[in-house]
């Protein structure tokens, strides 16, 4: 993620201060909102080290990841991408492009597919979040990775955890209803090895087949 | 990304209040053009407010209008029956956007205010004076295949990304804004600006105003439209040049039309010129034709974008004909 | 100008037609021990022109220069 050079980096609080002074300041005050992160007013109105105080710009943020309730204390900065895959290990959700181009990052927000690396992790509190992980149950494929397999629905594998998550939420929005729709609907999924008819034949055939997804 | 504060606005007035007292606070909406601006340094909120958990996502329909939250979803609007039956002008611009995904995150508000794609903008090593003003233009004498044929000045030649703008444009809405200093209501064609001296504003919405609804009045385009929109690839891309056409037509008269252009301008770009040729005529190519020259009179290509010139009268042609029926 | 994937347009799904494979079913004996042969970028070298040619044939415009955008048609 492009760290801009002037402001902070973690750990380097000297080229912050100002700011990180302000913001203290004013943290103590917005009692209206809903979330301020406790632990810093705390050290605002003890006067803590703001060396400190920065190390716990943290949030409180609770979210449902693929059935599991997680508790998590996240920067703001972090996108839902970063969080799953550096901080959960769950690195089955791809980083292609990191700016919303590509769809590798595909994953499901209460059931909406939507790019984690656009979406701000503490902007998925109370959320459910479903991620290719999430899809099996035990051993047992998901019906539409069944289906990328046995239609050979990839080459290298990358953008595959993506598509098969877009795929699942196209059929279940109801834009599966021809290859035409289907290609239209799926078109934000960037494959660069070129396995388009093989996903479209896929998704197809779950779709043909009516099982539950 | 640089650090920033996070808060959750549980009321209209606290988001309102916070973001209007603090220069380096902005609202988040769906983030889609935020966030990417954030992480590569173009954009760099201190306080982001986010204003998701605010009461503003409902489409519903009473005397005589669609009224549209700000936060209603891309998504959400475009799959609306009142919209579909109503407005299908702005369901197929929308459905024209982005990506499935980007549409379950994008929200109206956000899609308005959204900023150029123009890579000079996106370039922070470049120089753009809608991101830095008084750096200079890059597109100018630069790479400007994307760049604007109508409405730019010396200052920019970016252009407008949206498509939901050029449907909304042309429909006649009405934005809805919450400020500081209390309610108004200013007519879509009048939000966007032109780039003047002023380029680094993209819109009349002054600091601290929120956009709460668009409204669109009932009219008789719910029939005969067409949202046509050009690009280098079928999908997932920007238009080089879309076009909004909207005929009520009886028999083969026009009795109303509404036209209105993207990838061309600044803003959405109304075609009111060429509107009025049509008024009164017969449907036929010919007639199309000539109300799409009137369109393109004034427009003025660079080096790189001069195929608008002739891309922009076929589109027009081509999406009449379509809204027509006549193809 | 194409700096990242918004810009430099690769081919999505409403862009690729469907693909018929065809294999060429005789032994190699020499490349390896399975037989088979992969052709990798052999076709890359033709398919631009193809594709520019049957361009030409369902517009009427040879264009010559990569990539074949929609202004180049006008
Ligand atoms: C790869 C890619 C391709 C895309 N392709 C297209 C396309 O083809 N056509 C198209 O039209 N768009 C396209 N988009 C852009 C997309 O439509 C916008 O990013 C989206 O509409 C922005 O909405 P948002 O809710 O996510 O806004 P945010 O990113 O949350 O906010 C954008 C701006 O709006 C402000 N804002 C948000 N809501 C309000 C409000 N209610 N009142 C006042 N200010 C507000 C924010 O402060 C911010 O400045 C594309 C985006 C990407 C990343
Ligand atoms: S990584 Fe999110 S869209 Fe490419
Ligand atoms: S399988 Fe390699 S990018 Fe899709």
């Amino acid at each position: 993620m492009a760290e801009k050079k002037a402001c902070s980096l973690p750990g380097d609080q000297a080229s912050s201060n100002e700011s990180r002074r302000d913001f203290l300041k004013q943290s103590s005050l917005l009692t209206a909102f809903a979330i301020t992160p406790g632990v810093v007013v705390k050290a605002a109105e003890s006067k803590w080290d703001e060396g400190i105080a920065a190390s716990l710009e943290k949030m409180p943020l609770k979210l449902e990841i693929n059935g599991v309730k997680q508790s998590l204390q996240v920067e703001p900065r972090v996108t839902l991408l970063d969080l799953l895959r550096e901080q959960l290990a769950l690195t089955g959700t791809k980083k292609g492009c990191d700016y919303g181009q590509c769809g590798a990052c595909t994953v499901h927000v209460d059931g909406q597919r939507v790019l984690s690396c656009l979406t701000l992790a503490v902007m998925a509190e109370g959320k459910k979040v479903t991620t290719i992980e999430g899809l099996a149950t035990g051993e047992q494929l998901h019906p539409m990775q069944a289906a990328f397999i046995k239609h050979d629905g990839f080459q290298c594998g990358y953008c595959t955890p993506g598509q098969i998550m877009s795929a699942v939420a196209c059929i279940k929005e109801g834009h599966a209803n021809s290859e035409a729709e289907i290609r239209e609907f799926m078109s934000g999924n960037i494959c660069r090895c070129g396995a388009y008819p093989n996903i479209v034949d896929a998704i197809m055939e779950v779709k043909q087949g009516g099982q539950q997804i | 990304m640089i650090q920033f504060q996070y808060i959750r606005a549980s009321t209209q007035k606290t988001a309102i209040e916070t973001t209007a007292k603090d220069a380096t606070a902005m609202f988040i909406a769906g983030g889609t053009n935020l966030v990417d601006l954030m992480k590569r340094g173009i954009t760099t909120p201190q306080k982001l407010v986010d204003i998701n958990n605010l009461p503003l996502k409902n489409i519903d329909a009473s005397t005589g209008r669609i009224r549209i939250g700000a936060l209603a979803l891309n998504s959400a609007v475009a799959e609306n029956k009142l919209v579909l039956d109503r407005q299908p002008l702005l369901a197929q611009a929308l459905n024209a956007g982005a990506s499935a995904q980007l549409r379950n995150m994008a929200t109206v508000g956000g899609n308005m205010m959204q900023r150029t794609r123009c890579p000079y903008f996106y370039d922070t090593a470049m120089p753009c004076n809608k991101r830095e003003p008084g750096s200079g233009c890059g597109a100018l004498e630069g790479f400007n295949r994307m760049h604007a044929i109508f409405g730019f000045s010396d200052k920019c030649i970016a252009v407008n990304p949206s498509d939901m703008n050029v449907a909304l444009v042309a429909l006649d809405a009405t934005v809805h804004i919450a400020g500081p200093k209390g309610n108004r209501t200013v007519p879509f064609i009048n939000f966007h600006r032109l780039p003047g001296d002023l380029p680094q504003k993209d819109n009349n919405l002054e600091k601290g105003e929120l956009i709460t609804a668009v409204e669109i009045a009932d009219n008789p385009f719910n029939k005969h439209v067409h949202y046509l929109k050009i690009r280098d690839r079928a999908s997932y891309a920007f238009a080089l040049v879309s076009v909004a056409a909207a005929l009520h037509l009886d028999g083969n008269t026009i009795k109303g039309v509404r036209l209105a252009m993207g990838g061309v301008a600044h803003k959405p770009w109304r075609l009111t010129e060429a509107e009025k040729a049509l008024v009164g005529k017969t449907v036929s190519e010919g007639t199309f034709r000539q109300a799409a020259e009137i369109a393109m009179q004034g427009a003025k290509g660079f080096k790189y974008n001069s195929f608008k010139l002739k891309m922009g009268p076929n589109a027009i042609v081509e999406a009449l004909k379509t809204a027509a029926g006549i193809v | 100008m194409g700096f990242d994937l918004a810009g430099y347009h690769v081919p999505v799904k409403a862009d690729v037609p469907d693909i018929h494979v065809v294999l060429i079913d005789k032994r190699d004996p020499i490349v390896n021990r399975m037989g088979a042969k992969g052709m990798g970028e052999i076709p890359l070298v033709g398919f631009t022109a193809a594709i520019a040619n049957a361009v030409f044939h369902a517009t009427g415009e040879l264009i010559r220069e990569l990539p074949l955008t929609p202004d180049k048609f006008l």
